[in-house]
């Protein structure tokens, strides 16, 4: 499975908003024109599913209005998912997960999530229906009555082995595959090498929003997924004999490094491991997780140059989507220009202040430098400043299905 | 002496035969800027190449396949600075395939290469950002770049309309030309210079609206364009790098 797009209108700056995504998509962007907002929205849909958005906006230092965009009134945070299948996932073409959250009530009042062949679940304000559920009590709509308090979406309270009963015919996943996918995108929008050097005990999936569950996560990863990892590091740090997380008698994790210089043995604790190696660590450590997307902010941030193309390839090869933000010219200008065409987007601010994201090189005067240099080249040499005159003469496109077909033949 | 044009399209330069590096003879049909440089060249330095036959035309195809070929993926990224301003890099990208090509063609021959490089300032690859100097500017680094002193950069600006137009008003005064470089060069704007030639060409010839290359080259070679009445800067610049060029050793 892979997120398509996005549609959100009605959280922060993002109103009305619609975004495209390709196996591997690179936000691009002045400052303040809302790249980090796509990345918080996409960890806001993540936590939908995960539920428990109370802790979700505890642990941003968020108030529940802090949502909500200011450039329309409404208590509502309206989405729609598109989700990809690849071709042995089922023959449908997409799953449509689409919802509105409130913001006081801090869960979807309306909700509905299904495909083509039918709905796997429908949530009203008082009622729901899942596909082969039991319905009780029994009631005219043949809806289940809500009678339990929840936060997020109504995926987050149920069962697995229930969820897992609920798919359409000739449909190889259920509702417990699609959950499992959502609630695996994650953002790690505010990593930091600081929080990746804290001990902690039990990562719960995934590595914490500034990376402090990393000593966790790599202690609960299987063994072969950290040999990848490990293997993968020793292609940029040959002299690197061993990566471990090893159990305190606390109970807290530590991560540590095993080096060789000389022939000498140098063990390096998490506190001490430079800030790009931990980022790099982090970053790998989140390609192997489960599901969803990986989600990550400036990933030019303390890669020095020489391990650009290497991280580039990472994402690039990566069996999960990958979206992040870049301001830096060298990590597109590694991208092929097929994946430059497909995943940069470019946001801006319309003169109102809502977000809105194109395909960089949709915009014709970028597609045609791309004809006569590279991506990362056409980029640093437009005037950002000026593009939104162009931008504004482009003809509207709903869709981009043009570049769907090449993602689906990836697998992805 | 072999003059090696490259521009954008059939109402430039000309056309040629896309699968070919150098379209030359029968394979080239020059456009009116061809037929422009011909008059200039002709009158003010004495040679001839569409009527000698000493021309050829690297079809935009081949210069961007080469362009491209000089942008491997991450490396050789010339970054923007105080010294290199933002929106030029597409003319500098340009003008080192057309000097690659034309150095190449130099050795084979042993005979010196002339390299006309047509862009419009405003064209596809701008949308109305970036400096026309700038621009020039950058063409000519191109050049040098790759160590070829005869290249010469072909600037129209905002675009080659303005110069016809300029050449068919009655007249016009040097700060009528000023002010054409100040016009808009985006085709859609209700004033755009195109839809200006296509009216100024209906009015000599309410029969004949179309304007292509045969009708363009026909206007060129019966003297209603011709080069001394172009009093715009950015076509004396060109003629004045043209002279440079062909005095180049």
């Amino acid at each position: 499975m892979w997120i398509k797009s996005i549609h959100v209108d009605n959280f922060k700056s993002l109103v009305d908003f619609h975004l495209d995504l390709a196996q591997f998509t690179c936000l691009i962007g002045l400052n303040g024109s809302g790249k980090s907002t796509v990345l918080q929205c996409l960890d806001f849909l993540g936590q939908l599913m995960r539920g428990d958005l109370k802790g979700w906006l505890e642990r941003r230092d968020w108030e529940p209005n802090d949502l909500r965009s200011k450039l329309k009134h409404g208590t509502t945070i309206d989405f729609e998912v598109r989700i990809g299948l690849s071709e042995s996932e089922g023959e449908v073409d997409e799953i449509r997960w689409e919802g509105k959250f409130n913001t006081a009530e801090m869960r979807c009042t309306e909700e509905s999530l299904g495909t083509s062949q039918g709905s796997l679940y429908t949530v009203g304000n008082k009622f729901f229906d899942i596909k082969g559920a039991p319905k009780h009590p029994p009631n005219p709509g043949d809806q289940t009555l809500l009678t339990f308090a929840y936060q997020g979406s109504i995926m987050s309270q149920l069962i697995d082995s229930f969820l897992a009963e609920a798919k359409n015919k000739n449909e190889t996943f259920s509702l417990f595959d699609i959950k499992k996918f959502l609630s695996g995108l994650h953002s790690l929008d505010l990593l930091s090498p600081e929080l990746l050097r804290q001990r902690t005990s039990q990562s719960d999936g995934s590595l914490g929003l500034g990376g402090e569950r990393l000593s966790a996560f790599l202690h609960e990863m299987e063994q072969g997924r950290r040999e990848d990892l490990f293997k993968k590091l020793r292609e940029v740090y040959p002299q690197l004999t061993d990566l471990s997380a090893k159990a305190l008698r606390s109970g807290l994790k530590q991560l540590e490094i095993r080096e060789s210089y000389g022939g000498k043995q140098l063990v390096t604790e998490a506190r001490h491991i430079n800030d790009g190696m931990l980022r790099l660590i982090a970053i790998l450590a989140d390609l192997q997780g489960d599901g969803g997307v990986a989600v990550f902010d400036e990933i030019e941030n303390g890669i020095n140059p020489e391990l650009v193309e290497f991280l580039i390839d990472a994402f690039t090869s990566a069996k999960r989507q990958v979206v992040a933000t870049t301001h830096s010219p060298m990590i597109l200008n590694y991208l092929s220009d097929e994946d430059a065409k497909a995943g940069v987007m470019y946001l801006y601010k319309t003169s109102e202040g809502a977000t809105r994201a194109v395909p960089f090189f949709s915009i014709p005067s970028l597609a045609e430098k791309l004809e006569v240099m590279g991506p990362g080249e056409a980029f640093v040499d437009t005037n950002l400043t000026q593009l939104a005159d162009e931008i504004a003469r482009m003809p509207k496109t709903e869709t981009r299905d043009d570049v769907l077909p090449v993602q689906r033949r990836r697998g992805h | 002496m072999y003059f090696l044009f490259s521009g954008e399209g059939a109402t430039d330069l000309g056309s040629g035969n896309s699968n070919a590096p150098v379209s030359e003879g029968d394979d080239y049909a020059p456009g009116p800027m061809a037929l422009l440089v011909e008059q200039v060249a002709r009158d003010q330095h004495g040679v001839s190449p569409l009527r000698e036959n000493r021309c050829g035309l690297v079809p935009e195809s081949q210069i961007k396949m080469r362009a491209k070929e000089l942008s491997p993926a991450g490396k050789r990224m010339r970054l923007p600075g105080r010294e290199v301003p933002r929106e030029t890099r597409y003319f500098f990208q340009n003008a080192r395939a057309l000097a690659r090509l034309a150095k190449e063609r130099a050795e084979k021959r042993k005979e010196k290469i002339v390299a006309i490089l047509f862009r419009d300032a405003d064209g596809a690859a701008s949308a109305g950002r970036g400096e026309w100097t700038d621009k020039h500017d950058s063409m000519l680094n191109g050049f040098q770049s790759e160590s070829l002193e005869s290249g010469v950069p072909m600037i129209p600006k905002p675009k080659s309309e303005a110069w016809l137009i300029c050449a068919l008003s009655n007249n016009a005064t040097r700060q009528q030309g000023a002010k054409l470089e100040d016009r808009s060069g985006n085709d859609d704007s209700p004033k755009s210079l195109k839809g200006e030639l296509q009216a100024i060409l209906k009015k000599r010839d309410p029969k004949n609206p179309t304007v292509n290359r045969e009708r363009l080259n026909d206007l060129i070679e019966d003297g209603s364009i011709h080069y001394k009445k172009i009093c715009m800067p950015s076509f004396t610049t060109f003629c004045e790098d043209l002279a440079k060029a062909i005095g180049a050793e």
